[in-house]
């Protein structure tokens, strides 16, 4: 049996001249299907993800088509390379293979349709196992010796709008995961909605119905329990149900008991991934969009899990295919697509396997767990206290696994390690703003397995190693330990530190040169005065004392400016003196509360070493030309200033022209800004005839960013108070989507 | 039917139809910028002589040629701003005395000249726009398209502008404008050409709006916008080039069709109207290139 699978589906825009220059009333545009098509392909062979089966929607450009047919064939020998009404490319062990009328016809049961679609169905898929082949048709044995690709399109009876000029419909292909061992692989791209999310949803009810039929005609019900059924693509139901709860059109199609897209195949992204929606919405889970504009409309359906089936350890948003990616021949790749792919990382059901039955790490503060993996396998682990973290992995039988961590809100960009810090003897250091969060063990080398044990431990405060890491803004209660010092004076340190708890924080130069200003607040919950504050500043490895304060009893704080990348110590230091041996309140477990708050706001995108939103620039609504003509595309540079500093263009050239709809990556361009005052994203539509129209958005603080009403629009909002979404830049006669992320903190 | 001439601006050639039911039609060129070479050919024009011209819009020349084996090898124009020069010429016409008018489209006039030896140059219009207090009188923006009507007067479509602009002369004499409007029948949204239909009207393809326009004059009355009736056929998806041609009506009886370049659908359809005085699709639709054709202008001329 195989034992692992990767799969991944992929809309990738790839619309054809026809499509493009009909949508932008503009046969000029500048046309980059070619070039995405090579970039797409390059990063699907280059991924480290390993895919085994590729499935791809929207490639109706030809020249794009034959490009990814090409480039994907030593990788991939066994494609689905066309699919229309009259039409079924194929590669078969890397030979070409058409399909048309009578073979189609005799073969497959297909009637000659007239074809009056403009476009094929779009669909293409790749896979490195071959399909099983069915007999050659009677008077077709000399054409096909070694038989037929079990590969049937079924084209949808009915399409609207833009839909209707393809031929849209579903493909089903059969592959032998290994002889004995048959896999169906259903692709689609179902109806889109132009306007609404549910616009059209009566006509995507009906493409579900005819994939059900489809099954059932193939496959057989109920599905034999032994056979993988897989069902992908952009199926355009919207699944985040961010703003309004728990969609309808999701819930009628893939979240209602006895239907068979709820019961024998399911939205693996919710009942496996996240298993916490949606009876847990709103809550910590990640909702993984899929497109530009953060909906979720891309889906992998896949059998509930059994002991004797693969199972998804893993789903993820494949960000490498869109972006982050090195130029191709010399040119930047802005984007690939408006889409982001979907994978799933699947291996046969295993304990443990997916977060859905992730092993539950104990509270305290040491934890290890032995574990084994096969090839292809991972483990996850549960952890609900947020804090400082030290992990550490160990191969027990040579081989080197790896571990990731996730929170639940992001489970696809995995938290970095803190600043490249590790606790001697514990692991490498990681800071977790919020609980639930998740360990993954595996094994880079897909080929590899053995025994390891996983090692876990919680930074106490009891001495400077050990300092607890402090999120700006992020009050932290810290209950104190009973019947001992919370630590021993170390003789090191010039003054007496004894009886204390370590907290640190870190500040960060910042792009203006201007400082940072950080304040520090400690108090007794209860407002006792039985705590000192004392800063320490790290300086070559050295710690001065920078200021110290109290007794404190309600607020004691302290204020400080730096421009440098600094580390600092916070000690709540148990003010001895007034509590002599026999004293109640010597070493009594109490509470104490320490915060501190900072002028800095990193700006990120997927580079920030924790979770963010892709930065990113959407023509929501083209310029408008005189009456409101929007021929021609607007003609964008961007200017990009730090604290009213203007510190960055973005070319036209590198950026391209904007069309309604159109997205470009910034991120070849920005990773991460620092400011204290603002950040100011301006665009300037060039016009030859006339002044440069411009048009900006001034980011303030992230602290003011939420008020920011009709300018600023969240999508989702971390425990520490970062920030994902997007702001309207807006021209007057047009408007543009800034999407970034913004945080007070960065691991990295 | 007269030969008909199609320019396909992806494959930087112009094919060559003896009727819409030549699955056959002749080719001219490659792609480049030398004799026999195209770079992004788009308006077509036949002269008196059947002789073929196009505007070679990425070479910013105007090419003539006697016939498709490219004899007779002439051309005009060279990157620039100044007499003599073009920007990205969209399309060339020729006037009842083979004149050429040129839309330079990158340099925002228009331009005529005699022969192609640059000769009688004359130019009219300047970079600008309309604004709320200003018609722009005598200001264009990357104008596409221009033919002279019936009454020799000169047809812009002043693209950028979102108008369609008639001239009597190129002193700019007599200026009025179809457009620009927010909504209705003088809405352009796109245009990329016009074209004389032999009853002294015009026709406008008005590719973002997937439609015609058919002017009798630029003023209020006589216009017909035109999303023809294609039964179970797909209707106009963009196009950008319409031209009259000599048809007959369902009694045999003469009647104007048009001939119409649908750039994204890659057809070339025959309209004319039907019993009920509706434009309709008569006769074959012809799909040419193949997939990856980009279609733009068409050119008729003798058979």
């Amino acid at each position: 049996m195989v034992d692992s699978l990767r799969i991944v589906t992929f809309n990738t825009q790839l619309r054809s001249w026809a499509m493009e220059a009909g949508a932008r009333k503009d046969p000029f545009f500048a046309e980059s299907a070619e070039q995405r098509a090579k970039a797409i392909a390059r990063r699907i062979i280059n991924s480290r993800f390993d895919y085994d089966i590729v499935a791809l929607n929207e490639v109706f450009d030809e020249d794009a088509r034959e490009l990814l047919a090409g480039e994907l064939s030593g990788a991939y020998p066994n494609a689905l390379t066309k699919a229309d009404v009259n039409y079924v490319g194929a590669q078969l062990a890397g030979a070409g293979l058409a399909l048309t009328g009578s073979v189609l016809l005799a073969a497959y049961g297909i009637a000659m349709l007239v074809n009056t679609k403009f476009e094929d169905s779009g669909l293409m898929l790749f896979s490195r196992f071959p399909f099983e082949r069915i007999p050659p048709p009677a008077g077709f044995e000399g054409e096909f010796p070694t038989g037929l690709p079990y590969v049937f399109f079924k084209p949808y009876t009915l399409a609207e709008g833009g839909d209707a000029s393809a031929a849209k419909g579903a493909v089903l292909a059969r592959i032998l995961l290994q002889p004995g061992q048959p896999c169906d692989v259903i692709i689609s791209h179902t109806q889109a909605a132009y306007d609404a999310d549910d616009e059209h949803h009566a006509i995507r009810t009906t493409q579900l119905r005819e994939v059900f039929e489809m099954v059932k005609a193939h496959v057989g019900l109920p599905l034999p329990p032994d056979r993988e059924l897989f069902f992908m693509g952009d199926l355009n139901v919207e699944g985040t149900f961010r703003l309004t709860g728990v969609g309808q059109e999701w819930t009628n199609a893939f979240n209602t008991p006895g239907l068979f897209f709820t019961d024998a195949i399911h939205d693996l992204w919710v009942h496996e991934q996240s298993p916490g929606i949606p009876a847990g919405y709103p809550g910590p889970w990640d909702l993984g969009p899929t497109t530009a504009d953060g909906k979720r409309l891309d889906y992998i359906l896949h059998q509930p899990p059994r002991p004797d089936r693969l199972t998804a350890q893993h789903l993820s948003i494949a960000y490498d295919l869109t972006t982050n990616a090195p130029a191709i021949d010399g040119a930047v790749i802005p984007y690939t697509s408006d889409h982001y792919a979907l994978r799933a990382d699947l291996a046969m059901d295993h304990p443990h396997c997916r977060v859905g039955t992730a092993f539950g790490a104990s509270a305290a503060p040491s934890f290890q767990q032995n574990g084994t993996l096969r090839p292809g396998w991972m483990q996850w682990y549960r952890f609900d206290r947020a804090g400082t973290y030290a992990f550490m992995v160990v191969g027990l039988d040579g081989q080197q696994p790896r571990f990731e961590v996730y929170l639940a809100s992001n489970m696809t960009i995995p938290m970095s390690q803190y600043r490249l810090e590790v606790l001697p003897d514990r692991g490498l250091k990681y800071v977790l703003p919020e609980a639930p969060f998740f360990v993954r063990v595996f094994f880079e080398d897909r080929d590899a397995g053995g025994r390891y044990q996983l090692r876990a431990y919680r930074y106490t405060g009891r001495n400077r190693e050990e300092a607890i890491q402090l999120l700006p803004h992020v009050p932290l209660r810290h209950t104190t330990s009973a019947t001992a010092p919370l630590n021993s004076d170390d003789p090191a340190t010039p003054w007496d530190e004894g009886d204390a708890v370590w907290f640190c924080i870190d500040t960060d130069r910042v792009d203006s040169g201007q400082d940072q200003e950080v304040r520090f607040q400690l108090r007794h919950l209860y407002g006792l005065r039985i705590f000192n504050l004392l800063v320490l500043v790290e300086d070559g490895g050295q710690l001065h004392l920078l200021d110290q304060t109290g007794p404190v009893d309600a607020q004691g704080e302290l204020v400080w400016a730096t421009h440098r990348r600094t580390r600092l110590y916070l000690l709540a230091k148990r003010d001895d003196p007034r509590f002599p041996l026999g004293h109640p309140l010597k070493y009594s477990a109490t509470d104490l509360v320490v915060e501190w708050t900072t002028n800095l706001t990193y700006l990120y995108g997927l580079k920030g070493g924790r979770p963010g939103n892709e930065l990113r620039v959407i023509c929501s609504d083209e310029t408008d030309g005189f009456l409101g003509s929007e021929a021609g595309a607007d003609d964008i540079k961007i200017e990009l200033s730090t604290d009213g500093l203007v510190g960055q263009t973005i070319s036209n050239d590198d950026i391209g022209d904007f069309d309604e709809g159109d997205v470009r990556s910034l991120e070849p361009w920005v990773q991460v800004v620092r400011y204290v005052e603002s950040y100011k994203v301006e665009l300037v539509e060039m016009d030859d005839l006339s002044e440069d129209d411009r048009a900006s958005v001034t980011i303030p603080n992230v602290g003011q960013v939420e008020a920011m009403a009709g300018t600023f629009a969240l999508m989702s909002k971390e425990a520490d108070g970062t920030l994902h979404g997007w702001f309207q830049i807006d021209f007057g006669d047009g408007k543009y989507r800034f999407h970034c992320s913004l945080a007070r903190w960065l691991p990295i | 039917m007269p030969a008909i001439y199609v320019s396909d601006w992806r494959r930087h050639c112009v094919w060559r139809l003896t009727g819409l039911g030549d699955l056959a039609p002749g080719q001219l060129g490659r792609p480049g910028g030398g004799v026999g070479q195209f770079h992004t050919p788009c308006g077509l024009a036949v002269d008196s002589l059947g002789r073929l011209y196009v505007a070679d819009r990425g070479n910013h020349r105007i090419v003539r040629v006697d016939d498709l084996d490219g004899s007779g090898w002439a051309s005009f124009g060279a990157l620039g701003p100044a007499a003599g020069q073009l920007r990205w010429p969209t399309d060339v016409y020729l006037d009842a005395a083979d004149r050429l008018l040129i839309a330079d489209t990158g340099n925002n006039r228009i331009v005529r000249v005699d022969d192609l030896d640059g000769s009688g140059w004359t130019s009219y219009g300047v970079g600008g726009r309309p604004t709320a207090g200003d018609q722009g009188v005598g200001k264009l923006a990357e104008p596409t398209g221009v033919c002279a009507d019936g009454q020799g007067r000169i047809c812009v479509v002043d693209r950028g502008n979102g108008r369609l602009v008639r001239i009597d002369d190129l002193d700019g004499s007599g200026w009025v404008t179809f457009g620009p409007a927010a909504a209705g029948d003088a809405h352009l949204d796109g245009p990329m050409s016009v074209r004389p239909d032999a009853a002294g009207t015009v026709v406008v393809a008005d590719f973002g709006r997937r439609r015609l326009l058919r002017l009798d004059d630029l003023g209020a009355a006589g216009v017909e916008s035109i999303i023809p009736a294609t039964g179970a056929e797909p209707g106009l998806l963009g196009p950008t080039c319409a031209t009259p041609i000599a048809g007959a009506d369902g009694d045999g009886n003469p009647a104007v069709h048009l001939l119409v370049v649908d750039a994204p659908s890659r057809r070339l359809l025959e309209l004319a109207r039907d019993q009920n005085g509706v434009w309709a699709l008569a006769g074959q639709q012809l799909h040419v290139g193949g997939d990856g054709a980009r279609l733009y202008g068409l050119g008729a001329g003798p058979a």
